[in-house]
C-alpha cells in the first residue's frame, strides 16, 4: 500500500513534467515527431559540447559552494555553445513548417530532452520515498517553465538567422541574447548565495523567464510586421 | 494578441500559486537524539525480545488503547501522560486489549502500539520527582517488548505532537481545517535505525578497596566506609546519579584524602585501621558489596568494628538519617551512634538514628548495610532519606546537580569525617578536627563531582577510564589497594545486553494516500486547462 502510494506520487510528478509538453504538442497540431527527435538530439549535442568546453577551458572549479563571479562568467561564455547549436539547427531548416511551429518543435524537443536528463533521474530516486517533499513537484513545474525559456531563446536565435533583420530589431536581439547568456549565472547565484527555498527559486525563474518569453514573442511579431510591410 | 498571451501565461502562474498555497509549511525531516531504555533481564523473567530499530507511522497517544489504530504505529508520549499511565498501572487499572502477548504494564503505558518515544523536559520540578522516580522503577522492573526511547522536548517536537493530535481528531478544530488535515495534512514517519542488542556473555565488575593502616597491631579494629560508584537511570547515557551514588563516591574520595593526611602524622594516627571500599553494581541490589563480602578475608571481616555505607548524600535535607540494624543496647553501636549525633550537633546538623531489624528472608535489601549486618557486622547507612527506596528507584534521569549540591556534599563529608574521628580517637570534646590544613571540601572533591556527573556509569557499561581514575586516587592516598574483579556467571541474577548508544530519531513528513489522488486530479485539470487554452490561442 505504501509502495503504491509513493509510486503514484512519482507518476504525478512525471505527469507534471511531461504532460504540458505533450499538451502543447497536440494543441498546436504539430504532426512531426521526428522534428522533436532532431531538436532533442541537438540539445544533447550542445550539452556535450558545453561539457567538453568546460573541461578544456575553464580552470578547476572550486567545490566549496561559494560563488565566484569571474568563474561563472567564464561558464556563461560556454552557454554560447547552446546558441551556436540552435543557430545551426534553425538555419539548416531541418524542420518544416511556419515560424511558430519551428520554434515550438525546438522548445518542446529541448525541454523534453532536458527533462529526461535532469528531471527523470531525481524523480525516480526521490519522488518514490515515503517521505514527502515539495521539491519534486516544484522540479516538475520547472520543466514547464523551461518550455517558455527555450521558446524565447529559440526565437532570438531564429531572428539571428534572418538576414533581412532591420538594425533596431537586430540590436534588441543581440541585447536579449547577451541577457540569455548571463541567465545561468543569475540562476546559480539565486540558488547558492541567496539560499532561498525551492518554491522561491521556481517563482524567481518564472519571473525572469516569462518577461523574456513575452519579449521574444513581441520581437518575432515586430519582425513579421516589417516583413509584411516590405 | 497580447491579451491571449497574458491569459495563457496567467494560467501557468495560477497553477504555480495554487501549489504555493499548499507548500506554506515546508517541513523537511527532523532529527532528534533518542536515548534507549536500559535493557536487562532478571532470572526467572523471559528474556525481552525488544528490538532497537523501527520505522513506523506516528499515531496519537490517545488512540494507543485502540488496537486497530495503534498496531504497527509509534507513539510519542509526553512525560505527564507517562506519569499518569504509571499511576493507572499502579492502581491496577489496565486497559482491555485483546492481545495476549502484551503484558499489563505495556498495555497501560503504550497500548497496542509498536514503538514508544517518551518526551521528557530538561528539568522536572521537585514535587513531581518522587512520582517520576517510581515511574522509572516500573520501567526497569516490568516487561516492555517494543522499542522505547527518550527524547528531550523542543519547539519542533511540540509542533509535531500538536499536529498529530489535531489530525487524529483529538484537538478541537474547525471543520474546514479538519477536512484539510485529513486529506492533505502531514502524517509523520518515525524512524530509528541502530544495531540490535545481543546478550552479553561475560559481564565483569570491579570493586576497589583502599587500606589505611593504623598504628596498632594485628588485633586492631577496622572501620570501613562503603560507597557504590556506578550510576543508574532509565537510559544509560542519561545516568548522572548526582545526588545519589555520585555524591557518595565524591564524599568517600574526600574522606580518603583527609584521613590520609591525618594518618600521615604519627601523632594524629589512631590504632584503628580504615578501609575505603568503592563497590560496583550498587544499583543492582548492592551487587558489589555482596560480592566483596562473599570473597572477603575472614580475619578482615572479624576485625570490622563498624561499616558506614553512604547513600543519597547529595540531596539537600533538613535531617540526615543513620539507618542501622543493631540496637543501641550494644555498647560499640551506642558509641558509634552517639558520635554521629554529637558530630552533627557540632556542625549544626541533625542526625536521627533509625534502627530496624534485618529481615533475613528479604531477597532485596532496602539498605546497603543490611548485606553486612547479615554477616553479623555492625553496619549502618547514612542517608538523606528517612525511608528506603526500592531497587531501581534510587536514581533517575533528572538526578542532576543544582547550585547547592556541592555545599551539601561538603557538609555531609564533614559530618562523616568528624563522627569517625570521634570514634577512632575516643574523643569526648566537641572540637572539630578537620580544620585549616585538614579543611574538608576543596578543588579535588569538586573536580571529582564534576567528572563523575559528566560520565554515565551504568553497570555494566562503566568506562574503563573511570575505574582507572578511581584506582589511581585510592592508590595515591592509601597504603594498600586491592582491586577485586568478579564475573557474573551464567546463573547470576541478571542478564545484560550490549550497550546501545544514543541514536537518531528521524521524524519525516509523509502525506496521506488521498493527497496523491487529489494531486493527480489537480494535475489532470491543469493539463486539460493548458490544452484548451493553447488550442484557443493557436486557432486565433
Amino acid at each position: 500500500m505504501l509502495l503504491a502510494m509513493t509510486f503514484i506520487h512519482f507518476v504525478n510528478c512525471v505527469a507534471l513534467t511531461f504532460g504540458p509538453l505533450f499538451v502543447f504538442y497536440r494543441s498546436h497540431k504539430l504532426r512531426e515527431p521526428q522534428s522533436l527527435l532532431y531538436s532533442g538530439l541537438f540539445y544533447l549535442i550542445s550539452q556535450f559540447a558545453k561539457l567538453f568546453l568546460l573541461a578544456t577551458f575553464v580552470p578547476s572549479l572550486t567545490e566549496d559552494g561559494s560563488f565566484h563571479l569571474v568563474q561563472e562568467l567564464m561558464i556563461a561564455y560556454i552557454t554560447v555553445a547552446d546558441l551556436v547549436c540552435l543557430y545551426i539547427f534553425l538555419n539548416n531548416r531541418h524542420i518544416r513548417g511556419n515560424v511558430r511551429s519551428q520554434l515550438l518543435y525546438v522548445a518542446l524537443g529541448w525541454t523534453a530532452a532536458e527533462s529526461l536528463l535532469e528531471r527523470l533521474g531525481p524523480l525516480w530516486i526521490g519522488a518514490r520515498n515515503i517521505e514527502f517533499q515539495w521539491t519534486y513537484l516544484l522540479l516538475a513545474v520547472g520543466g514547464t517553465i523551461s518550455v517558455f525559456y527555450f521558446y524565447a531563446i529559440a526565437s532570438f536565435m531564429w531572428l539571428w538567422t534572418r538576414k533581412d533583420l532591420p538594425p533596431t530589431l537586430s540590436f534588441i536581439v543581440m541585447g536579449s541574447t547577451t541577457v540569455y547568456c548571463l541567465l545561468p549565472v543569475l540562476f546559480k547565484y539565486s540558488d547558492m548565495v541567496l539560499n532561498i527555498g525551492a518554491l522561491e527559486v521556481v517563482l524567481f525563474r518564472a519571473a525572469v523567464v516569462f518577461p523574456l518569453f513575452f519579449a521574444s514573442k513581441m520581437l518575432v511579431r515586430a519582425y513579421e510586421k516589417t516583413k509584411k510591410r516590405q | 494578441g497580447v491579451l491571449s498571451d497574458s491569459v495563457c501565461g496567467s494560467v501557468v502562474l495560477y497553477a504555480l500559486v495554487l501549489l504555493a498555497l499548499f507548500s506554506y509549511e515546508c517541513l523537511g525531516s527532523e532529527s532528534l537524539q533518542a536515548f534507549p531504555l536500559l535493557k536487562f533481564d532478571r532470572v526467572g523473567q523471559t528474556p525481552t525480545i525488544r528490538k532497537s530499530s523501527f520505522n513506523l507511522a506516528a499515531a496519537s497517544y490517545h488512540s494507543a488503547y485502540d488496537e486497530s489504530l495503534s498496531r504497527s504505529k509509534a507513539i510519542l508520549l509526553p512525560h505527564q501522560e507517562f506519569l499518569r499511565r504509571t499511576e493507572l498501572f499502579k492502581n491496577g487499572t489496565y486497559p482491555n486489549l485483546s492481545s495476549t502477548i502484551i503484558g499489563n504494564y505495556q498495555s497501560t503505558i503504550a497500548g497496542g502500539s509498536s514503538a514508544l518515544v517518551i518526551v521528557v523536559p530538561d528539568q522536572l520540578d521537585q514535587e513531581t520527582i518522587p512520582q517520576w522516580r517510581e515511574a522509572e522503577q516500573y520501567l526497569h522492573t516490568n516487561e516492555l517488548l517494543i522499542p522505547v526511547y527518550f527524547v528531550y522536548e523542543n519547539d519542533q517536537l511540540h509542533e509535531v505532537l500538536s499536529t498529530i493530535e489535531t489530525s487524529s481528531g483529538y484537538e478541537a478544530v474547525s471543520l474546514p481545517e479538519k477536512i484539510f488535515n485529513t486529506l492533505l495534512g502531514d502524517n509523520y514517519q518515525l524512524t530509528v535505525s541502530t544495531k540490535e542488542q545481543s546478550a552479553l556473555k561475560q559481564v565483569t565488575g570491579t570493586n576497589i578497596q583502599g587500606w589505611l593502616g593504623g598504628n596498632g597491631d594485628v588485633s586492631s579494629p577496622t572501620i570501613a566506609i562503603v560507597a557504590s560508584y556506578d550510576s543508574l537511570a532509565a537510559s544509560p547515557d542519561l545516568a548522572k546519579s548526582t545526588t545519589s551514588s555520585t555524591s557518595s563516591t565524591a564524599i568517600l574520595l574526600e574522606l580518603v584524602r583527609v584521613f590520609n593526611k591525618l594518618y600521615s602524622q604519627p601523632r594524629t594516627q589512631s590504632n584503628y585501621n580504615l578501609l575505603f571500599l568503592l563497590t560496583t553494581g550498587g544499583h543492582f541490589n548492592f551487587y558489589g558489596s555482596k560480592q566483596w563480602l562473599s570473597e572477603a578475608d575472614d580475619r578482615l571481616v572479624k576485625s570490622l568494628e563498624a561499616v558506614i555505607c553512604l547513600d543519597s548524600l547529595g540531596e539537600a535535607s533538613d535531617s540526615l538519617y543513620l539507618h542501622t540494624s543493631r540496637p543501641a543496647k550494644d555498647p560499640i553501636a551506642n558509641r558509634l551512634y552517639e558520635n554521629f549525633k554529637s558530630a552533627a550537633k557540632s556542625l549544626d546538623l541533625n542526625v536521627e538514628v533509625k534502627q530496624k531489624k534485618v529481615n533475613v528472608s528479604n531477597t532485596e535489601e532496602p539498605w546497603e548495610h543490611e548485606h553486612f549486618s547479615k554477616r553479623r557486622i555492625l553496619a549502618s547507612t547514612l542517608s538523606a532519606h528517612s525511608e528506603p527506596s526500592p531497587n531501581f528507584a534510587r536514581s533517575h534521569i533528572f538526578d542532576n546537580s543544582d547550585d547547592n549540591t556541592l555545599n551539601v556534599i561538603q557538609r555531609n563529608t564533614k559530618l562523616v569525617a568528624e563522627a569517625i574521628s570521634r570514634h577512632i580517637f575516643g574523643s569526648t570534646n566537641d572540637m572539630l578536627v578537620f580544620q585549616q590544613s585538614l579543611e574538608i571540601g576543596g578543588e579535588l572533591q569538586e573536580n571529582w563531582l564534576n567528572t563523575l556527573s559528566d560520565t554515565p556509569r551504568v553497570f555494566p557499561y562503566i568506562p574503563e577510564s573511570i575505574i582507572e581514575g578511581l584506582e589511581k586516587m585510592i592508590r595515591d592516598y592509601t597504603s594498600d589497594i586491592v582491586k577485586q574483579t568478579f564475573t557474573l556467571n551464567k546463573n547470576s541474577e541478571y542478564t545484560f545486553y550490549t550497550a546501545n548508544a544514543p541514536t537518531e530519531l528521524t521524524i519525516s513528513v509523509a502525506k496521506p494516500f488521498v493527497f496523491d489522488v487529489v494531486l493527480a486530479i489537480m494535475i489532470g485539470g491543469y493539463l486539460a486547462g493548458l490544452y484548451f487554452l493553447a488550442k484557443v490561442r493557436s486557432s486565433v
